[in-house]
């Protein structure tokens, strides 16, 4: 089993709290997946070639001219925030 | 009498002889929810619906699909309609553009109903992880649809609308069609664009139909099909027109069934459906053979590292600033971004982003995931083998029917294990469709048929062929 330091470690990497009563838990569920993980190291492959994904397509480059824009109405639907032109966010550098 | 349960052929022609208006579809449609009561919707679409509906009263009906009701997955964006991916963290996100299939359906007049509910953000195969409460299996209401597609197969088993779209990253089209004895096809991955569809994992998502019948789904391919310059890893090859091979001979196609899926972890009975399947194919002189397709017992650990390695990279956009839920309560940017996090996202996100940054730090890039991309290479390498000696390779979709609502809720690996058959082809790209072929106590079973890259066409002749053998029979 992981221990709780482990957990909290994971759960800093993803950005996310862990509740006490949440730990064990946690311990449990993430054990099982790492687990479960752990089997596809004892596979024996020989072929170093990779897939990244199923596509083989070449990289595709946007040509410079102006298509549809989005409206400012359209940008600011979903911002929590607007003042005047501007989207309203939290300080982000101490 | 109601008209959305006729075919959809007698619905084009009373719609083409005015005998009936889209207003009377989208009527029956929205008055079916209310009966139903199934929870598959979290979002209604009511009076665009209604307002489209009553415009196309002026239109010429020039498709066969026009003024058809259509039920879209809440994880693909429809422009001035909520799209939520059922999760808290969206539950407010008003889309501000339409992904490329909306704009697709919309150009054949299609009718947008509503978004169906589904499990967070895709992840799960019940449906119990949505935010928004579980939808019901219509067959049944105390079992689960299956997932995480839930919603769009619920509706349409339900018959609300004859239409759905579902998106497929593990089997998240297939296993719910098979639950809910319906047609599910995912496809070959670039066959169908992504853009405006919410990424789960990237190189696994494709959107797909799920209908009532073969040739129903087969006419909504023929609609979603195609490049699209908004996603890169969309195909250029040519969209056939996928009924075309319907009522062909079936007695050329050369067919394998590999072991693993008949093998003891399957249930007795849904391999006893699947072996009629077979014997019916080698009477009407098809040459079936057992194979062995190599590394398909890792598909579920391999899954883990690749979905769920990209699903934190996808999932780390919702921090709080940009859009969707924001939390007051922070002293500072981690603070911002956690506490968000921490409520916006149910359990299973939560653990399986939690997994995937973890084996995406440090040396684990090393370790895990870089040997997945091997390990996912050798196993699409083994299909590729097969598909060059065989035209489709057929199987059970599932290891068993659906079950009873609340089922192993605290296991972290079950929602993973139901998805033991359909994961390895998401893993290689292929197409695949899920075929009811006969009931175990009375809950349908889902056949899979796995084709070639760009082969749907194949798929939907040989599923043609059983599905009309099942009907004589009947």
């Amino acid at each position: 089993m992981i221990d709780e330091g482990k957990v909290r470690h994971i759960a800093d990497l993803a950005k996310l709290n862990i509740e006490d009563d949440e730990m064990s838990k946690y311990q449990k569920q993430l054990t099982d997946i790492l687990t479960e993980i752990d089997k596809i190291l004892k596979v024996d492959i020989k072929n170093e070639d990779i897939m990244i994904s199923p596509s083989d397509n070449r990289n595709v480059y946007s040509l410079d001219v102006i298509e549809n824009h989005i409206s400012k109405n359209d940008a600011f639907k979903n911002a929590k925030r607007v003042k005047g032109d501007y989207i309203v966010v939290p300080k982000v550098i101490e | 009498m109601r008209y959305l349960d006729l075919d959809i052929k007698t619905i084009n022609e009373k719609l083409k002889n005015k005998e009936i208006k889209p207003i009377d579809l989208v009527n029956e449609a929205f008055a079916r929810i209310d009966e139903t009561n199934l929870n598959c919707f979290i979002t209604l679409n009511k009076e665009e619906a209604i307002k489209k509906a009553k415009e196309l009263e002026e239109k010429e009906v020039d498709n066969i699909l026009f003024g058809l009701p259509i039920a879209i997955k809440d994880n693909i964006v429809t422009k001035d309609l909520r799209t939520t991916a059922a999760s808290h963290i969206l539950e407010d996100f008003i889309p501000i553009y339409d992904a490329t299939v909306i704009k697709k359906i919309k150009e054949k007049n299609m009718i947008i109903i509503g978004k169906t509910n589904m499990d967070e953000f895709a992840m799960g195969s019940t449906g119990e992880t949505s935010y928004f409460g579980n939808t019901l299996n219509p067959i049944d209401k105390t079992l689960v649809p299956g997932g995480s597609s839930s919603g769009s197969a619920s509706c349409v088993a339900a018959g609300i609308t004859p239409f759905s779209l579902g998106t497929d990253t593990g089997g998240s089209i297939r296993q719910p069609s098979s639950f809910c004895g319906l047609v599910g096809l995912k496809p070959t991955y670039g066959r169908v664009s992504r853009y405006g569809v919410i990424a789960f994992a990237s190189s696994l998502d494709q959107v797909g139909p799920i209908t009532r019948n073969v040739y129903e789904n087969a006419l909504l391919l023929n609609v979603i099909s195609g490049y699209d310059k908004n996603d890169l890893t969309s195909s250029l090859n040519e969209v056939k027109d996928y009924t075309s091979l319907m009522g062909q001979d079936v007695n050329n196609l050369k067919i394998a069934v590999p072991n693993y899926y008949m093998s003891e972890v399957i249930d007795k009975i849904v391999r006893e459906k699947v072996t009629n399947i077979i014997n019916l194919l080698k009477e009407k002189g098809c040459q079936v053979d057992y194979v062995d397709i190599d590394y398909l017992e890792y598909a579920i650990p391999l899954y883990q590292v690749i979905a769920l390695g990209e699903a934190s990279s996808n999932l780390a956009r919702y921090d709080g600033i940009r859009y969707g839920l924001k939390i007051d309560n922070f002293k500072n940017i981690d603070e911002l971004y956690k506490n968000t996090r921490t409520i916006g996202f149910g359990n299973e996100v939560k653990r399986r982003i939690m997994i995937g940054s973890y084996i995406l730090s440090g040396e684990n890039a090393d370790t895990y995931y870089y040997k997945a991309l091997k390990l996912r290479k050798e196993m699409t390498d083994s299909f590729k083998n097969i598909l060059s000696k065989y035209d489709l390779i057929i199987g059970p979709t599932n290891t068993d029917v659906a079950y009873k609502l609340g089922t192993k809720q605290d296991d972290a690996l079950k929602s993973f294990y139901d998805d033991l058959l359909t994961i390895p082809v998401n893993m290689a790209g292929l197409p695949a469709l899920s075929l009811p072929v006969g009931y175990k106590n009375n809950l349908p079973v889902g056949m899979h048929i796995i084709g070639n890259y760009f082969e749907e066409d194949k798929i939907y002749q040989l599923a043609y062929f059983i599905e009309n053998k099942l009907k004589e029979e009947v």
